[in-house]
């Protein structure tokens, strides 16, 4: 049995792999009859480690790393033609007007964060947070609120570009989204 | 997707994520991004990303650690696939599991199914002592072993095959334990741990997963992850030409029959005088040999005509189809047969008058 190696591919050895094979001496390689299905069986019991049984053996703290699905757990924006995905709770105003546009199913073409967000700049606004204001511990000034409290659009928290989600106080109103 | 934790002056620790080539990343057809999700104060943030690169984080690792997930968007199909995820915690242990086998193919860790292989579980941050809570003294780890669907082993498309994530975790692990120590913990398995009627032949993936054991509801407990792909063993049989067959001026058109070659393969037929004997190094047949470099198995049939110019002399010969893989070579057929080239004539001679 040839000795285990890294994962990481070794010019040499290939080079001379494919050298050896143009030849029809390989004096060195050891030739064997292909493996039974019994031999097989016989080498798969050799393994030795200790084995889950049964759903009742499984640590109830360990999360099953399935069914996640970014998209349900986002709130979809659309623009009738293409549509992207910012985290619940990044959506700090929506206009009644621009309510529409928020969908349960896609609609049209997905488009990165900041493509759409530059397509749809007469009704898509950010507003740039820190880490504190994210995490509710700073509120969202008053003066970024009052400026686009009466403006027609859909404002979404964003750090360093990408949409944030952010923990609103019990004094500040939310803007009722998904 | 890497994850190194790096602890700066302040108390603030910053996550560098390093992406590693994905097959789905380096598409155009997909947007792909990484989100972070802090366990503890709920901030979830979507990262862009470019499809090869490191970033800085710069968000702050809270106890309760962070969750980085790479996601990868079809534009055209809405359909998400999440590649990998990682939990860092500055009060978090922290894994990596390395696969190693005998097949240097550096895409995906990948053997065949008869094969050893090598998971090794490194683990640091681990404390000692008493009254420790779980999460600080020991970490589960887990194996699945999940089979290709049979309806995809048959397309014929060029596409490599794979497993999501949730299609390889799906339904319970086949073996978990926890590791206490800090440092490498290497298992070894004699072969793949994918079971069927003929275990020569199955294919799938094995995925190892290493999770902490957190105190508080974590979104998430996975910590590391790893996967190898399982190749079947090949076979084959030589069509055309029996056992015993005398051979005489022209050689039989032969069929060859290769299933599941291995993805990385050289297939061929040699022959050499004499009666079978394994290990014989013969003269390979012009026409015969098939290699193969990629990311799937495959079946193949050939065509071998006017093979009889690899033998010179009148006598009993031997061939054989051998598969040469990272692994060594394997005979999956053979058959002994007799070169005649003599010609006899009968005849009667009479006279008349």
């Amino acid at each position: 049995m040839r000795p285990l190696t890294r994962n990481t591919r070794d010019a040499g050895t290939t080079a001379l792999l494919l050298l050896l094979l143009t030849h029809s001496a390989i004096e060195s390689a050891e030739i064997r009859d292909r493996i039974t299905p019994a031999q097989m069986r016989q080498r798969q019991a050799t393994t030795t480690w200790k084995r889950t049984t049964t759903s009742a053996d499984r640590d109830p703290r360990i999360k099953p790393p399935v069914n996640q699905s970014i998209i349900k757990e986002s709130v979809i924006i659309s623009d009738g033609h293409f549509w992207s995905l910012v985290p619940k709770k990044a959506i700090l105003h929506i206009s009644e007007r621009q309510r529409r546009r928020l969908v349960d199913k896609p609609v049209g073409k997905l488009l990165p964060w900041k493509q759409f967000l530059g397509r749809n700049r007469s009704w898509l606004r950010t507003l740039e947070v820190d880490i504190p204001t994210a995490a509710g511990n700073t509120p969202i000034s008053n003066d970024s609120e009052s400026s686009w409290a009466k403006r027609d659009c859909i404002v979404v928290a964003v750090h360093r570009g990408g949409p944030i989600s952010v923990k609103r106080s019990e004094t500040e109103k939310p803007p009722a989204t998904p | 997707m890497r994850v190194s934790p790096v602890v700066m002056k302040s108390p603030l620790i910053a996550g560098t994520i390093a992406l590693l080539g994905s097959s789905l990343i380096a598409r155009a057809d997909y947007s792909s991004f990484i989100r972070q999700y802090q366990q503890s104060s709920g901030i979830d943030w979507h990262m862009p990303v470019e499809l090869q690169g490191e970033d800085l984080s710069p968000l702050t690792i809270e106890e309760g650690g962070a969750l980085f997930q790479l996601w990868a968007i079809n534009l055209d199909t809405w359909q998400d696939y999440l590649i990998d995820q990682k939990l860092v915690g500055a009060y978090l242990p922290k894994g990596e599991i390395t696969i190693i086998t005998q097949d240097p193919y550096q895409i995906v860790p990948r053997t065949r199914a008869d094969q050893p292989f090598e998971v090794h579980f490194e683990v640091s941050g681990l404390l000692s002592g008493t009254n420790l809570p779980d999460a600080a003294t020991k970490v589960l780890i887990e194996q699945y072993a999940t089979p290709y669907p049979q309806e995809s082993l048959t397309v014929t498309s060029e596409e490599a095959l794979t497993l999501t994530r949730d299609q390889a975790l799906t339904g319970d692990p086949i073996r978990s334990d926890y590791i206490d120590e800090n440092g490498v913990t290497p298992q070894t398995f004699a072969t793949t741990s994918l079971t069927g009627t003929d275990l020569t032949k199955v294919s799938g993936e094995e995925w190892f997963l290493m999770h902490v054991l957190p105190d508080l509801d974590a979104l998430q407990t996975e910590i590391a992850s790893a996967k190898i792909q399982i190749w079947p063993v090949a076979s084959g049989r030589i069509d055309g030409l029996s056992n015993g067959e005398t051979v005489r001026m022209q050689a039989p058109t032969l069929t060859v029959y290769l299933d599941d070659l291995y993805p990385s393969s050289s297939s061929y037929l040699q022959i050499y005088p004499g009666l079978p004997a394994l290990g014989t190094v013969g003269t390979k047949i012009s026409g015969s040999i098939l290699i193969l470099d990629q990311d799937k198995s495959v079946d193949r049939v050939l065509t071998v005509r006017s093979w009889q110019t690899t033998m010179q002399q009148e006598g009993t010969y031997t061939m054989e189809l051998l598969t040469e893989t990272p692994f060594g070579i394997d005979r999956l057929d053979y058959v002994t047969f007799t070169l005649d080239r003599t010609l006899k004539v009968r005849s009667m001679m009479t006279t008349s008058e």
